[in-house]
């Protein structure tokens, strides 16, 4: 009796499932009305699409989070490559009043224009910035105001094929007269040594050369205030930095005969990196955290090193830059609207996106050393080094990213260095002068 | 109960069916799952690409019908400006075409370069491109168009038309709208779309994920996130080759579907639909989840009803095993009691289902060696039986019996076979009970023999008290007829004397016939003891054939006696030895004619015991014989041959069957041969005790003919009986005692204590006296007080005859025992030994 009524039982239960299961949806025929959806207020982010895209994938897992999580505003992403113009569209759409920027990312070498036309918000309220490391701090600071908050840091350097080095019976330079050695064995192997681009390709190895010895200095502080009021030339610094691009150029370690328009057409990115990666090139200049683009060309991990820019006579030099530069549209009709996304983004955000395995230096407080690929560790522990050249000094009265960048263009068709220095100097000038003291 | 091994085997084999079937289900259940879910995920997955590329085909629709109008309208516009040479009109009928048009910007130049309308530096970020220029010279018929970003950094598309007699228009339509316009979003809100050109160059972004422009092909965004190289090839080739279809790739941390199809224009761009394919299957993942509630709600019914069907299965297996064993168990009770063995067989199959295990006990034969159906060698009793029970199919209850000889338990047997047909369901079945009626059988012949038997015995017994009455009225006769004759010649000395001798020849015989029955009587009850003293073989043979000379010498007959023995000292019951050849040679007297020969040979055989001396006696006479017949009864007890010489003979017929019961209590045996009118021998063989000491015998003869004097000696008689009194007071007084007499054994004791020492000198006691039997007064005298208490001679004088008679005599304190009737020699002997 008692197995009879546990037979009877479970199969009542299983009956009254199955019947369960089988109640519960409507007439499917039936009228449905659709859900009116709220209109959102969206918010542009306006961010340059370059290289692998560092501002991009920064933010992209926090804005589909945000997206998801709030009912009222919306981001949408914009942007194109700065090669395209992107510093340009980015003031023209600030100047428009804001509506395809409300939050953007910008360039070091356009905060100084920005700031100067009172686009930034100052964010030193957010909670986040306290959390900073000190690094990453002066690279958020212009004037008196935070401009930015660098959810992680980068640096410039120079990644070193060291197969191919091995394969010449090289070894990774340390100093300018190592690195050269090392263009000419290659060059001379029918190798092209530098990976070339439009952009950071030159910067890099100019901008170290010429300006390390600013910032090297003892004296930097007043180096810089004379650079600010004109009583000293950049000129006179940044001469030594054309003299080795010239080198670099004139000696074929970029390639034979290049053109400024043909290099002002190639994009920093992909193509620099497969090219690396295949051995067509053994030096090439990214921030760190390429690594995994560079493994990700080819099959595994890749047998390279990333150091700072052996161009000193004495050593290499590294280029600290912030990861991400997000600010907020001070000027934007969704201002309010934005400040709020922007603190979402790096303040709830924040630890996602500094304990995510990016590979880049963390912006937050305390050593994240551990995170750091050991093939770049020697460029991060120079990176934190004194006498660092960071990519944009937002304490001088004019910039240098850029007009570096443009000036090794010129010395690419035959200016030479101490024309371009000549010429710095007077930019040098023009832009104390316009941006005041 | 073999057939019980038979249901485990079925029970263990349906187990493991059902088992097996279980797991089939199973394994069946969960392959048409597996493969339903599969079928609904093909299917869901096919419906949603269906959806998808319609979807993907309407916008592309869409797209080209903007394109395509503006272009159109474009041209209208360039034909209109063509006709009109006044700058002013010029602007007036642009002004008209903006205010119902939705172009981004729109810049004209006349046929000098200059602006008209507009700003064509401001129209793209690093103006005009010089290739779009250059494809804008062919003509004014067509229009030339191409991507281009405005100075925001905005993607648009550029028109280019020339205006007939020079100049040209530069019209632009934001690639926000136009996507505005074939939508952002799809599949709800979760896809959208790529306009790329055939070698995968985005042309078109899509709003919301344009981050994804960082890679400016879609092959490179393909590649950069871990796509195989050679799928993303082969969707490479079929966007270049303008195919239509759809396929799955990973990137934006998901897998995506790929819906793409070319746009029909001239351009030769694609537009390319993503969808995350969780949100494609999301339904499809709700339908399977459905399913597969559904299918495991079916299969968990099924499962149940299974379950409980085994369940409901092994319950009655197990209650089936349960009455089988409780059944098993009454059948083997029943089986271990009974001397039946029981047989079920299948009618239709003709195999024995059931055979009770007594069938070893019983039969000989194991049960299970009936079950096993192999083929048997022999052709014996198992076969037989299997045999009947094959043939004898009755259609309702029979029985017979069978005489069959058992080869395995080597015996005949008798066997009661009862066959009974019955229903099992539908299956007709035969029960066969098998009992071993042998002893049955063999008792019943011996009740029969038995009653026979007693009935002759029964017969024998009245023959017997016939002859008794003849042959005690015999003697009695001549002692009262001699009696009275005596008593009427009391003067006649020499009469009355040879009267009294026939008196005492008739009590004599009369004493024979009377010992006869009593020595019957008490070997029948079982209380025959043999005594055992030594004797003197030889003599004792000697002894035998003197006491018969008489008889011989009276029927004229021939005696002779062969002795052949080496030892002659022997120990035994020499009285019942005696009786033996007493027996014998008097039946040899008595059947022999006069003139007839009788002889006795002795001879030794071979030791067979130690101590022992194995003898054979044979007597044989040359007299009448015997029938074979009455060869057989000869030594039942009472029983004596018919005929008129026989009839004519005198004696109990307790002889030979008291003869015969000697001769077996002494150890040995006794066989017959004989033949009417041919004479018959007796042969017995018996071993007697050797011993060293010889001669006692002849000692004791020779006091036995010494004549006692017992002048001035006193008995004290006890003795109940008047007449037994008198004799023993005369026979006593004769030999000179004075005998006093008491008539119960208390006056003895009384008469015994109350006098001095030395007043008795014994004291003959009767043992059955009233008051006080003869055991109890020689007890009390015997513990009397008087002096003479320990030592004076009691003989007990009684009709008890028997050893254990004799023992319980002596065991009471007394000193010996004579029998009755009483025979003054006899007293005085025991006298003698025992004062």
């Amino acid at each position: 009796m008692k197995r009879r009524g546990m037979c009877f039982t479970a199969v009542t239960v299983l009956v009254s499932m199955l019947l369960g299961g089988c109640k519960g949806s409507s007439d499917p025929d039936s009228l449905k009305i659709k859900e009116t959806k709220k209109e959102k207020t969206v918010l542009t982010m306006f961010l340059p699409m370059d290289g692998t895209g560092q501002a991009v994938s920064t933010y992209r897992n926090a804005i589909a989070d945000y997206n998801k999580t709030q009912e009222e505003v919306e981001i949408r992403v914009d942007g194109i490559p700065t090669a395209d113009g992107y510093n340009e569209a980015l003031e023209r759409r600030l100047k428009e009043g804001g509506e395809g920027a409300d939050l953007f990312v910008v360039n070091a070498d356009s905060v100084k224009g920005l700031y100067e036309d009172g686009y930034f918000m100052d964010l030193s309220d957010l909670s986040v910035y306290d959390q900073l490391n000190e690094n990453a701090k002066m690279q958020s600071k212009i004037g008196d105001i935070v401009y930015t908050i660098p959810l992680q840091m980068t640096a410039y350097g120079l990644y070193v094929n060291v197969e191919i080095l091995k394969e010449f019976g090289l070894e990774v330079p340390q100093n300018r007269e190592e690195f050269l050695h090392c263009c000419q064995v290659l060059k001379d192997g029918g190798i092209t040594p530098i990976s070339l681009n439009r952009w950071y390709a030159l910067t890099t190895y100019t901008m170290g050369a010429g300006l390390a010895p600013i910032y090297q200095a003892e004296n930097k502080d007043e180096i810089i205030a004379g650079l600010n009021d004109g009583s000293v030339k950049i000129g006179d610094y940044m001469v030594e930095g054309f003299r080795l691009f010239q080198e670099l150029v004139q000696k074929g370690y970029y390639g034979d005969n290049i053109t400024a328009a043909e290099t002002d057409k190639i994009r920093a990115g992909i193509q620099g990196i497969e090219k690396f990666r295949n051995g067509e090139n053994a030096f090439l200049a990214s921030p760190l955290g390429t690594e995994k683009g560079i493994d990700d060309a080819g099959d595994g991990k890749m047998d390279f090193v990333q150091i700072g820019f052996p161009v000193l006579s004495d050593g290499s030099v590294s280029i600290p830059s912030a990861g991400a530069r997000l600010c907020v549209n001070a000027k934007g009709k969704h201002s309010k609207e934005a400040y709020a996304a922007a603190e979402y983004l790096t303040t709830v955000k924040f630890q996602d996106l500094a304990n995510s395995e990016s590979g880049y230096p963390s912006a937050a407080v305390g050593d994240k050393k551990d995170e750091i690929d050991e093939r770049c560790m020697s460029l991060y522990e120079k990176s934190i080094e004194q006498g660092q050249v960071p990519i944009e000094d937002m304490s001088l009265h004019f910039t240098y990213w850029d007009t570096i960048r443009e000036l090794c263009l010129k010395v690419i068709d035959g200016m030479t260095p101490e024309e371009a220095a000549e010429e710095y100097n007077q930019i040098q000038a023009a832009q104390i002068e316009e941006n005041g003291p | 109960m073999k057939n019980a091994d038979k249901n485990i085997k079925k029970y263990r084999s349906g187990k493991l069916v059902l088992m097996i079937a279980a797991i089939i289900f199973v394994v069946l259940a969960a392959g048409i799952s597996t493969n339903l879910v599969g079928r609904i995920r093909e299917r869901v997955r096919s419906t949603s690409v269906q959806v998808i590329s319609e979807l993907t085909d309407n916008k592309a629709k869409v797209l080209v019908d903007i394109l395509n109008e503006a272009e159109d309208d474009l041209l209208v516009l360039s034909r209109y400006l063509g006709e009109e040479k006044e700058t002013v009109r010029q602007v007036q009928i642009i002004d008209q075409f903006q205010a119902t048009h939705s172009l981004e910007a729109l810049a004209v130049q006349d046929a000098n370069g200059n602006d008209i309308y507009g700003n064509v530096d401001e129209m793209c970020m690093n103006g005009i491109p010089e290739e779009f220029d250059e494809a804008l010279d062919v003509g004014p018929l067509e229009a030339v168009w191409d991507t281009a970003l405005d100075l925001s950094g905005r993607r648009m598309v550029l028109f280019g038309v020339s205006i007939p007699g020079g100049g040209c228009i530069y019209g632009a339509l934001g690639a926000e709208s136009l996507e505005n316009a074939y939508g952002e979003t799809t599949y709800v809100d979760e896809g959208y779309s790529y306009i790329v050109k055939k070698d995968g160059d985005i042309v078109l972004p899509p709003v919301r994920y344009s981050y994804e422009q960082i890679y400016m092909n879609i092959e490179n965004l393909l590649k950069a996130n871990g796509n195989e190289k050679e799928k993303v090839n082969a969707f490479m080739k079929s966007l270049n080759s303008g195919d239509t279809g759809s396929v799955v790739f990973s990137f934006d941390g998901n897998e995506q579907l790929i819906c793409f199809e070319p746009l029909a224009l001239d351009k030769a761009w694609q537009i390319i639909t993503v969808v995350p394919l969780a949100a494609v299957e999301a339904d499809g993942h709700q339908i399977i989840r459905m399913s597969v509630y559904m299918a495991v709600c079916i299969v968990a019914a099924l499962a149940l009803v299974l379950i409980c069907g085994i369940a409901f299965f092994f319950f009655n297996q197990r209650k089936q095993k349960e009455n089988d064993k409780f059944l098993r168990r009454i059948y083997q009770a029943i089986s271990e009691n009974i001397d039946t063995v029981i047989f079920i067989l299948d009618d239709a199959s003709s195999t024995l289902d059931y055979v009770f295990e007594n069938s070893q006990r019983i039969l000989g034969i194991g049960a299970e060696e009936f079950i096993d159906q192999v083929e048997r060698i022999d052709h014996g009793f198992q076969v037989k039986l299997e045999e009947l029970m094959q043939m004898e199919r009755p259609k309702k209850w029979a029985e017979r019996e069978l005489q069959v000889y058992n080869d395995r338990m080597n015996q005949d047997m008798r066997l009661k076979v009862i066959s009974c047909p019955f229903y099992l369901g539908d299956s007709r079945k035969y029960i066969f009970s098998v009992t071993d009626v042998t002893e049955e059988y063999k008792s019943r012949e011996n009740i029969i023999a038995a009653v026979t038997a007693a009935e002759q015995a029964n017969a024998a017994k009245s023959q017997f008290l016939a002859n008794m009455s003849h042959d005690i009225r015999t003697p009695m006769n001549g002692i009262v007829g001699m009696t009275s004759i005596a008593m009427m010649n009391l003067d006649d000395r020499d009469r009355v004397e040879d009267c009294l001798k026939k008196i005492d020849l008739s009590s004599k015989m009369l004493l024979g016939l009377i010992n006869d029955v009593l020595d019957m009587s008490k070997i029948e009850s079982g209380k025959l003891v043999l005594s055992r003293e030594p004797f003197d073989l030889k003599d004792f043979l000697d002894n035998i054939e003197t006491v018969f000379q008489n008889q011989f010498h009276a029927k004229n007959q021939e005696f002779s006696m062969q002795v052949q023995i080496e030892h002659r000292e022997l120990s035994g019951d020499k009285t019942r030895l005696n009786q033996i050849f007493v027996n014998l040679l008097s039946n040899a007297v008595k059947f022999t004619p006069e003139n007839g020969k009788i002889t006795l040979l002795v001879q030794e055989l071979g030791q067979r015991h130690t101590g022992f001396a194995a003898y054979r006696f044979q007597v044989t006479d040359t007299g009448i014989g015997m029938e074979p017949e009455f060869l057989k009864r000869i030594f039942d007890p009472f029983e004596r041959a018919d005929g008129g010489i026989v009839n004519r003979t005198e004696g109990t017929g307790l002889g030979m069957a008291i003869t015969k019961n000697l001769v077996t209590a002494m150890g040995g045996q006794i066989s017959v041969e004989s033949k009417p009118g041919q004479g018959t021998t007796f042969c017995v063989e018996m071993e007697l005790a050797s011993q060293d000491t010889s001669r006692l015998e002849s000692s004791s003869i020779k006091e036995d003919q010494q004549y006692y004097d017992y002048s001035a000696k006193r008995f004290l008689l006890a003795e109940d009986n008047e007449l037994n009194r008198e004799i023993a007071v005369e026979l006593l007084g004769s030999r000179g005692a004075i005998v006093e007499w008491t008539e119960n054994g208390k006056e003895a004791v009384d008469r015994f204590v109350s006098r001095q020492e030395g007043y008795y000198d014994a004291i003959l006691m009767d043992i059955q006296m009233p008051v006080m039997n003869g055991y109890e007064a020689a007890q009390a005298i015997r513990a009397s007080d008087h002096p003479q208490a320990a030592s004076i001679p009691i003989i007990a004088m009684t009709a008890n005859a028997y050893v254990e008679d004799v023992k319980a005599a002596k065991d009471a304190g007394m000193n010996g025992h004579v029998a009755k009737p009483i025979d003054i020699d006899q007293i005085s002997r025991a006298l003698s030994e025992a004062m």
